[in-house]
């Protein structure tokens, strides 16, 4: 891992073209729009970039995601959840985007009732079932409790299938 | 093979097509990096000047004028040791006393005045989950795919009983590690 600077670049550009695809979505997931997830992405693999050296490279994804998750927390707190709330029913109500069995089947209304879930609700719903990681690994990563995971991811899944239903109703 | 809620959610986080544009190229992101790693090693090097400094004052002055300490930096240059990144709280529930996160904990889900638990053992990490899990069973809490399925009018409750099995059987995380992992 501990090299010149041109192996370090090697290193962690190799690193980034590999990790890019899921962790470029996970910011998708958490923040709803390209822009954003581009900004969080790449401010989370700077960070990760200046600890390169004391990374393990086993660990890497692992530590992006988490340096990805509490840089977010910052960013979702001062500027975006007003305008993302209410982009999330400008979308339902105008594409229709919802499944009528009741299942999440579209790219766009999956994004968009991701994005009305508390912010801690979301981030176990990504991390939990994009990523499956177990409660554990969750609780370890996030330093919250197991109980807490327990209890975000069944909110979370709750929700998300109440704004399924509530969408259906706004499209017919 | 009946596919519950929760697997068909995970096949749609996983499929669904993402937008043109998502992701950033590395040479972008190097590009960022570079200028982020100078700005901490001149902030960096500064501190480690500042505590030359400090040190040298401490000799005619005392030791009131040593600067407080700084993670990861040692007046002898770049720390040898793994450290994390200030931003990252990964590590938060190791400066966190057991009293502490359960507070946090009951915060985070809306108990206002979280009860006295009677705590009956401490626990390792590795038994904490299923401890916890045999004793919401025996509240009544069965998961089903890892997941609780609560009626609203009976989420207090629940989020009620997650408390008091959690805070039944405080973990202890052991000393805090010194590598990122």
């Amino acid at each position: 891992m501990l090299g010149g600077k041109a192996e370090r670049d090697r290193e962690f550009t190799a690193f980034v073209n590999a990790a890019m695809p899921e962790l470029a979505r996970i910011a998708w997931y958490l923040t709803g729009d390209v822009h954003g997830a581009n900004e969080l992405v790449q401010a989370a693999l700077v960070k990760t970039y200046v600890a390169w050296p004391k990374v393990r490279q086993d660990k890497a994804v692992g530590y992006t995601r988490r340096v990805m998750v509490n840089h977010e927390t910052d960013q979702w707190r001062r500027t975006r959840r007003e305008v993302l709330v209410s982009q999330h029913h400008e979308a339902l109500h105008e594409t229709g985007q919802v499944d009528h069995a009741g299942l999440i089947d579209t790219t766009d209304a999956l994004v968009s009732v991701l994005t009305t879930l508390p912010q801690q609700q979301r981030r176990v719903v990504v991390l939990r079932y994009y990523c499956d990681l177990s409660e554990r690994q969750f609780a370890n990563e996030l330093g919250i409790s197991i109980g807490a995971v327990k209890s975000a991811a069944s909110r979370g899944l709750k929700a998300l299938r109440e704004h399924i239903q509530k969408a259906e109703e706004w499209t017919r | 093979m009946m596919t519950t809620d929760s697997d068909k959610l995970s096949e749609a986080l996983r499929t669904a097509s993402i937008p043109e544009g998502l992701g950033v190229p590395a040479h972008q992101v190097l590009r960022q990096a570079h200028r982020a790693r100078q700005r901490h090693t001149a902030i960096r090097s500064a501190a480690a000047a500042l505590a030359v400094v400090g040190l040298a004052g401490a000799g005619v002055w005392g030791n009131a004028l040593l600067p407080a300490p700084q993670e990861g930096v040692s007046p002898a240059g770049e720390s040898q040791e793994l450290v994390t990144d200030p931003d990252v709280s990964v590590y938060d529930i190791y400066d966190m006393s057991w009293e502490e996160q359960l507070a946090a904990q009951a915060e985070s889900m809306g108990i206002q005045n979280p009860p006295e638990v009677e705590v009956i053992r401490q626990v390792t990490p590795a038994e904490a989950d299923q401890l916890l899990t045999e004793c919401l069973a025996g509240k009544g809490w069965v998961s089903t795919e890892r997941t609780y399925t609560v009626p609203t009018e009976q989420e207090s409750a629940f989020n009620l009983d997650v408390y008091r099995c959690t805070a039944a059987y405080p973990v202890d995380h052991g000393p805090k590690p010194t590598s990122t992992e």
